[in-house]
């Protein structure tokens, strides 16, 4: 394994360690800082399809999340893949299993913020199934109004 | 049935508390109220599920069983959390000043039923 990715293994595992499920929180909100780390210039007032042909290009580059792509939508309710992702080795460290990792969350605030800086709608990533024969993870990605005080 | 929405408004209505906040583990805000106060609702989400899972951590390290409610007090207000079910925990903030038995009484009380409704 990629020296790299142990780095990230134990830094998901003392995460988790110390705030249990709450982990989840913390790693969303990198990933979605990460959106515009990584990417600092994206277009805007994108289809989801056309928002979908820019992200599997832009997470080829990332190397480790493997390929991403939007396979459809229904009621607006984006249908995702990744596929080979690297962290999926993670999981008999961290002991939960692949697509409910600390870093999956990180995945998910990725894709979240990006969507919505590309097409304007906010949305929520969820893990709908996870296919280890095929290394796939399958996700939607359903629109989620702001919340009003 | 009543929406969460009411239910979190009746507690705002409690003396002393100024918000309620029901948000998921995942760090997302799933309702919340406030009295008129100014807040960035969605933007605390993150930090009440980390705030709370530290909390809840800490008291499995020191042995003392499972989490049944936090409070925190600060300079200008108290927060008192409490979990509903696994995946979402409730927030509210009051008042120095608030009767505190009250708060953790009505949040105790009202935690099941905010449950019921999720």
């Amino acid at each position: 394994m990629d020296s790299r990715d142990v780095v990230i293994g134990e830094i998901q595992a003392a995460v988790s360690r110390l705030l249990g499920d709450s982990a989840a929180a913390l790693m969303r909100q990198a990933g979605i800082s990460a959106s515009h780390q990584i990417w600092p210039e994206l277009p805007s007032g994108k289809t989801l399809e056309e928002a979908g042909t820019i992200m599997a290009e832009a997470v080829k580059d990332l190397g480790a999340w493997g390929e991403f792509s939007i396979t459809g939508a229904d009621d607006g309710v984006a249908k995702i893949q990744f596929k080979d992702c690297r962290f999926a080795d993670l999981t008999k460290a961290s002991g939960k299993a692949c697509g409910e990792q600390a870093i999956c969350n990180f995945g998910f605030g990725l894709v979240e913020e990006t969507l919505k800086r590309l097409t304007g709608i906010a949305t929520k990533v969820e893990l709908v199934r996870r296919d280890d024969a095929e290394r796939t993870c399958f996700e939607t990605a359903a629109p989620r109004r702001k919340p009003s005080a | 049935m009543v929406s969460v929405k009411q239910q979190l408004r009746d507690l705002v209505n409690v003396e002393g508390i100024n918000t309620a906040v029901v948000v998921g583990r995942d760090g997302f805000v799933i309702e919340g109220v406030t009295d008129g106060t100014n807040m960035d609702i969605e933007a605390i989400g993150a930090v009440i599920s980390t705030g709370i899972g530290s909390a809840e951590m800490m008291g499995r390290e020191l042995n003392v069983g499972v989490m049944s409610q936090g409070m925190v007090e600060y300079k200008n207000g108290i927060i008192v959390m409490s979990f509903l079910g696994l995946d979402a925990i409730l927030a509210v903030v009051a008042d120095l000043n608030a009767n505190l038995g009250n708060v953790r009484y009505q949040v105790k009380k009202r935690s099941p039923e905010i449950q019921a409704t999720l």
